[in-house]
C-alpha cells in the first residue's frame, strides 16, 4: 500500500488523454472507458466517474453599497469503486490522465484490488449513447443567458434602496445574489454515460433593526432553477414587502414562554420540519447507519392518516428539481407516505444495493469531492380539504409559526427547530408575536401529532447539509396542525 | 508538493504575461485520507487531493478584482487575472485592501518562509482503519446497552499552504494531523435511544490516543441512558468548557472589527475598554498554543499570527482584525484576515483563563455537556440563543440526565452574568476552556 498521496506518474493512458478543453461530452468516452474497463479488470465489481465543472458568481451589497463581486471557477473528478458492497471514494480536482489514472489507482488499492493495466490496455467498457440533458433541454446557453455583473448589482442596490424606504429603525440591510452554473458527466461500469447542466440561482435581502435594546434580524430570499433570466426578472418586491411587515411586527416581540402548545404551522418554509423530522429518516443512509427508526416500517402506519409526503425532482424551476441525479439517473416522483402509511424510501446505488429499496433518483452531493448518496429534492406534505383559518380557529391556545428557521435531526430521531416569527393563538384568533422559540421532539412522536392540513400548499428554497455536503433542496407545505409540541422558550 | 520556488516561479510567469500587473495568490493543496466503519462492519474509504486558490488583482485605479480557482495551472490562472481585471471596476469602490508590501513597521512581514516540519508521517489506510476498527470496538463493547457507533471517522490529512505576491512577499507552510470522532448511540430498556461521543486530534496517529476517545464517548453515552424529566424554569447553569467556546463562536461578530465596521455586531467601537463580561471572563485569542494542532502561521493576507488579548477581566480590551479594519481602527493588524471577495476576520484558537473553581454550582446546576443545532437556535446579531443540548441535572450529590431540553437566553446578559470559572481548561477543537458557571438561565423540559 503507497502512503498518503504519493503520486504514480505511470504513462500508460497515454493513449487516451484527457480532453480538458470544451464541454464535457463524447470527447471523454475514450478516455473513461479505458478507466472504467481499467477498475473493472482489477478486480471492482462497479466503478463510477462523476466529473464537474463549476461556474458562479456571488454578488454582494451592504447598506446600499456593492460590498463584494466574487466569481469562482472549479474543476474536478470523483471516482467511486465498489467490491460487492464495499465502497471507497477519491476525488481529486486534476482533471489529467495522471490525475484521474491517481484517483482511480487510488480507490483500487483501498478496495484491495490490484492495479492490471502497466502493459495491456484491454478492453473498455461499453458506454451506452450519451444520455446529454444538456441537449436535450437546450441548456448550452444557460450561462451566457444568466444576468451578469452589473445586472445584479443594479438589482441588488434597487432592493437595498426599497429596504431602506420601507423597513422601519434599520440599523443594517445586506443583499446578496448568485448563481451557480454546473456541468456534469456522469461514466459508469454499467454502461451509463449521462451529461447535465444545471443553473441554480438566488436572490437573498436581509436587515437589522434596532431600537434601543430591542433588537431584531431577518432576511427573505427567492430562488430558481433553470431559469437563465431569473435574477433578471424575479419581482422582489414582495420580498421587501415581506421583511418590512415582519421588522416591524417582530422588534418589540417578547420571548415566548417555555411548555407545550398546540400550533399551526404556516405553509412554504413550514416545511422544513417534515424535511428534518421525517424526510431525512426516509433516506437510505440512514438505513445503513442503523438511526431510522422506519427501516422495516415499509407499508406501516408512521404517521396520522391525514398525511401523504412526496419527494420529487421534476417540478418547474424548483431549487431541488434535477434533470438527472448525480449518479446520471432521470428525475422522478416518488410518494413517500400515504395517508400516513409508509410507501418507499429515497434510494441513491448505494442504498439499493445494500437494502433492496428501488433507486429514485436521489443520489446527490454538493460536488465532485462528495460521494453521492441519498438525498431529498423537492419534499413537500400534500394539501388537505381544510383552510388555514379553520386550523387557528381550532386551537383555544396555541402558537401560529409563521416562518421556521433552520433546524436539524440527530442520530436518535430528536429534532430541533428555531422558528423565526411567531405569534400567540388566543381563543381561535392571532394576536400578539413572540420570538425566540425552539421547537423540540422525535420525529416518531411529532408525525402522529400532524393532525391537519389546509389546502395552501406552497414551496420554498432552502440549502440541506448532510453526509454528501450542502445541496439546493425544495421544502413546501400547506398550514397545518401539530397537537401538540415542546416549546423551548424563557421560563 | 508546493514550495517558495515554484510559486516565486508562477508570480513571476504572470507578471511576463501580464506586465505591470499587481496581484497576490494564497490558498491551499489538501491531501486526506478517511476511514469510517459501517454499522455492518465494513469499512468506508475515501481519499481526495484538492487546491483552493484565491487570486486578487489590483487594476491601475487600485481597485481590486478576486477570483477564486480551484487550480495552480498557468493558464486557468491567466484567464482568472483577465476575470478579475473585468471585475475590479465593477466591484468595492471603498475600504479595498492594499497589496500587502515587503517593508518594514507595523504589521511587517518576512520574506522567508516558515519552515515547519510536518510532524507526523502519513500511514497507510489499511493502519488507519485498523485503528479505527479497534476504537470502534472498545465502544461497542462499553456497555450492554450500546448498540452502535453510528458516526465514526478517523481522518488524516496534509495542508500545504501559501501566500505570495508580485512584490516579492512569498509564505508557505505545510502541516499534517490525525483526527477522529466517535459517536455511539445506545438505549436502556424503558427509555429512549440516546446518543453520544467524543473527539481526539493530533500531529500523528502515533499520538493520537484512539482508545481513550472511545473510553470517554462510552462513560458520557452510557451516562446518559437513563434519563429523566425536570420542570422547566430558570436554573443555575455550568457550561462545559467545550459548550461555552461553541456559544462563544456562535456570536463571532462579539469579536469582529469587520462585523462592527458593517454594523452587524452586538458591539461598536465604542464597546473597546467598555465592561461587557464579569470580570472574572478573560479571554484570548492564541493562534500558536500547543494544543492548537497544525496552526496557521499566517492569515490570507500573508501577515503572522499573533496572540490578541480580545476581553481582559471583562472589559473589551481587543479583536481580530484584517489590514483594512486594522487601519480603519487605527490599531496594529493581527493576522486574523480570511480572504475572499470580501476581506472578513475570523479566530484562531480561543484561550479562556481559567478561574478560581465552581464554588457551590457544582453541587446544584444543570451541567451543560454540549450544544446543539447553534446553526439553527442562535440569532447571532439579536443576541438570542434558544438550544437544545444534552447535559444534567445535579442535585444533592446525584447527576441525573436529561432529555429534550432547551437553554434560552442573551448572550450579552450571559457574559456579564458568568459567576465562576474552573480551575481546569478542556480542551476543544476550537481552543481551551474551563467550565463556566451563570447564576441562572431558562431551561424547557419537555414534559
Amino acid at each position: 500500500m503507497r502512503p498518503l498521496l504519493e503520486r504514480d506518474f505511470n504513462t500508460c493512458f497515454s493513449s487516451a488523454e484527457a480532453p480538458l478543453e470544451g464541454p464535457f461530452g463524447e470527447s471523454w468516452r475514450p478516455l473513461l472507458s479505458l478507466i472504467l474497463g481499467h477498475a473493472r479488470r482489477s478486480g471492482a465489481d462497479f466503478a463510477e466517474i462523476f466529473l464537474e465543472r463549476r461556474n458562479s458568481l456571488r454578488v454582494s451589497s451592504e447598506n446600499g453599497k456593492i460590498s463584494s463581486v466574487a466569481p469562482s471557477f472549479s474543476l474536478g473528478a470523483g471516482v467511486r469503486c465498489f467490491k460487492g458492497t464495499q465502497d471507497v471514494f477519491v476525488s481529486t480536482n486534476d482533471l489529467s490522465r495522471v490525475g484521474l489514472r491517481w484517483a482511480v489507482d487510488q480507490a483500487l488499492s483501498m478496495l484491495g484490488c490490484s492495479s492490471r493495466m502497466t502493459t495491456s490496455l484491454g478492453r473498455d467498457v461499453q458506454l451506452e449513447p450519451l444520455r446529454d440533458f444538456a441537449a436535450i433541454k437546450k441548456k448550452e446557453r444557460w450561462l451566457g443567458d444568466a444576468a451578469g455583473v452589473s445586472d445584479i448589482s443594479d438589482r441588488l442596490l434597487e432592493l437595498s434602496s426599497d429596504l431602506k424606504k420601507q423597513v422601519g429603525h434599520l440599523q443594517s440591510d445586506q443583499a446578496a445574489a448568485f448563481r451557480d452554473w454546473q456541468e456534469v458527466l456522469v461514466a459508469a461500469s454499467d454502461g451509463v454515460f449521462a451529461r447535465d447542466i444545471r443553473l441554480h440561482q438566488l436572490a437573498r435581502a436581509g436587515v437589522n433593526c434596532a431600537d434601543g435594546t430591542h433588537r431584531t434580524s431577518l432576511h427573505e430570499q427567492r430562488a430558481s432553477t433553470g431559469q437563465p433570466r431569473f435574477l433578471n426578472e424575479v419581482d422582489l418586491s414582495p420580498l421587501v414587502a415581506e421583511i418590512a411587515a415582519s421588522a416591524g411586527v417582530m422588534l418589540r416581540a417578547d420571548y415566548v414562554s417555555a411548555g407545550q402548545y398546540p400550533l399551526v404551522m404556516a405553509n412554504r418554509f413550514g416545511g422544513v420540519i417534515f424535511h428534518e423530522a421525517c424526510g431525512h429518516l426516509l433516506e437510505t443512509t440512514q438505513i445503513e447507519r442503523k438511526t431510522t427508526p422506519f427501516a422495516e416500517s415499509l407499508g406501516k402506519p408512521i404517521a396520522h392518516e391525514s398525511l401523504t409526503a412526496w419527494d420529487e425532482g421534476i417540478t418547474e424551476g424548483a431549487f431541488g428539481s434535477t434533470d438527472m441525479d448525480d449518479e446520471g439517473m432521470p428525475a422522478q416522483s416518488t410518494l413517500l407516505i400515504e395517508n400516513g402509511i409508509l410507501r418507499n424510501f429515497i434510494a441513491d446505488r448505494a442504498g439499493s444495493m445494500r437494502f433492496g429499496h428501488p433507486r429514485t433518483g436521489s443520489g446527490r452531493r454538493q460536488n465532485f469531492s462528495f460521494a453521492a448518496a441519498s438525498r431529498m429534492r423537492n419534499t413537500f406534505i400534500a394539501p388537505g380539504a381544510h383552510t388555514p383559518e379553520e386550523l387557528i380557529a381550532s386551537c383555544d391556545s396555541g402558537l401560529y409559526c409563521k416562518k421556521m428557521g433552520g433546524g436539524s435531526v440527530g442520530a436518535t430521531g430528536e429534532f430541533n427547530f428555531s422558528v423565526g416569527e411567531a405569534y400567540l393563538i388566543e381563543k381561535g384568533k392571532i394576536t400578539k408575536p413572540v420570538k425566540g422559540a425552539t421547537l423540540i421532539g422525535t420525529a416518531v412522536d411529532i408525525m402522529k401529532k400532524i393532525s391537519a392540513c389546509a389546502n395552501d400548499i406552497e414551496l420554498a428554497p432552502g440549502f440541506c447539509g448532510s453526509v454528501s455536503g450542502t445541496i439546493y433542496t425544495t421544502v413546501g407545505q400547506p398550514h397545518l396542525k401539530v397537537d401538540n409540541i415542546t416549546v423551548g422558550g424563557r421560563a | 508538493m508546493l514550495n517558495p520556488t515554484e510559486i516565486k516561479a508562477l508570480l513571476s510567469k504572470i507578471q511576463a504575461a501580464k506586465p505591470g500587473v499587481e496581484c497576490d495568490i494564497s490558498g491551499s493543496s489538501i491531501a486526506d485520507q478517511t476511514v469510517k466503519v459501517k454499522e455492518s462492519g465494513a469499512l468506508d474509504q475515501s481519499a481526495s487531493q484538492r487546491t483552493g486558490v484565491t487570486l486578487r488583482v489590483w487594476n491601475s485605479q487600485g481597485r481590486i478584482g478576486v477570483v477564486q480557482l480551484t487550480s495552480l495551472d498557468l493558464g486557468e490562472i491567466l484567464l482568472a487575472v483577465d476575470v478579475a481585471l473585468d471585475a475590479a471596476p465593477l466591484g468595492p469602490s471603498e475600504d479595498i485592501p492594499e497589496l500587502p508590501k515587503l517593508t518594514g513597521g507595523v504589521g511587517f512581514i518576512s520574506a522567508e518562509s516558515p519552515e515547519v516540519d510536518a510532524k507526523s508521517v502519513s500511514v497507510s489506510i489499511e493502519t488507519l482503519g485498523a485503528a479505527l476498527e479497534k476504537g470502534v470496538s472498545k465502544l461497542r463493547a462499553f456497555h450492554s446497552d450500546i448498540q452502535g457507533v453510528p458516526y465514526n471517522a478517523l481522518s488524516q490529512r496534509r495542508v500545504e499552504r501559501f501566500y505570495a505576491n508580485t512584490s516579492g512577499l512569498c509564505r508557505t507552510q505545510v502541516s499534517s494531523s490525525v483526527s477522529t470522532y466517535l459517536y455511539g448511540r445506545g438505549q436502556a430498556e424503558g427509555h429512549n435511544p440516546r446518543a453520544a461521543g467524543h473527539w481526539g486530534e493530533e500531529y500523528s496517529l502515533e499520538n493520537l490516543n484512539i482508545s481513550e476517545v472511545a473510553q470517554v464517548a462510552g462513560s458520557t453515552l452510557v451516562a446518559h441512558l437513563r434519563p429523566g424529566k425536570i420542570h422547566s424554569g430558570q436554573y443555575p447553569i455550568v457550561f462545559s468548557g467545550r459548550a461555552f467556546l461553541d456559544l462563544l463562536n456562535a456570536f463571532g461578530n462579539l469579536f469582529s472589527a469587520q462585523n462592527i465596521l458593517d454594523k452587524q455586531s452586538l458591539h461598536s467601537k465604542e464597546s473597546l475598554g467598555q465592561e461587557v463580561a464579569s470580570e472574572l471572563l478573560s479571554v484570548s485569542d492564541d493562534p500558536l498554543h500547543e494544543f492548537n494542532i497544525a496552526p496557521a502561521l499566517f492569515d490570507g493576507e500573508g501577515t503572522s499570527v499573533r496572540k490578541t488579548t480580545l476581553i481582559e477581566k471583562g472589559v473589551l480590551k481587543g479583536l481580530w482584525h484584517h489590514s483594512v479594519s486594522a487601519k480603519a481602527f487605527a490599531t496594529d493588524n493581527n493576522g486574523h484576515a480570511r480572504v475572499g471577495a470580501k476581506m472578513t476576520v475570523g479566530p484562531w484558537f480561543y484561550n479562556v483563563a481559567p478561574g478560581a473553581g465552581l464554588g457551590d454550582f457544582d453541587k446544584d446546576c444543570i451541567w451543560i455537556d454540549e450544544l446543539q443545532a447553534l446553526h439553527a437556535g442562535v440569532n447571532s446579531l439579536q443576541g438570542s440563543f434558544s438550544l437544545p443540548f444534552q447535559g444534567f441535572r445535579i442535585q444533592n450529590g446525584q447527576k441525573l440526565s436529561l432529555e429534550s431540553v432547551t437553554v434560552a437566553g442573551d448572550i450579552l446578559t450571559l457574559l456579564k452574568s458568568i459567576s465562576a470559572l474552573d480551575v481546569k481548561q478542556e480542551r476543544a477543537s476550537g481552543g481551551l476552556c474551563p467550565a463556566v458557571a451563570v447564576s441562572s438561565l431558562s431551561i424547557t423540559c419537555e414534559s
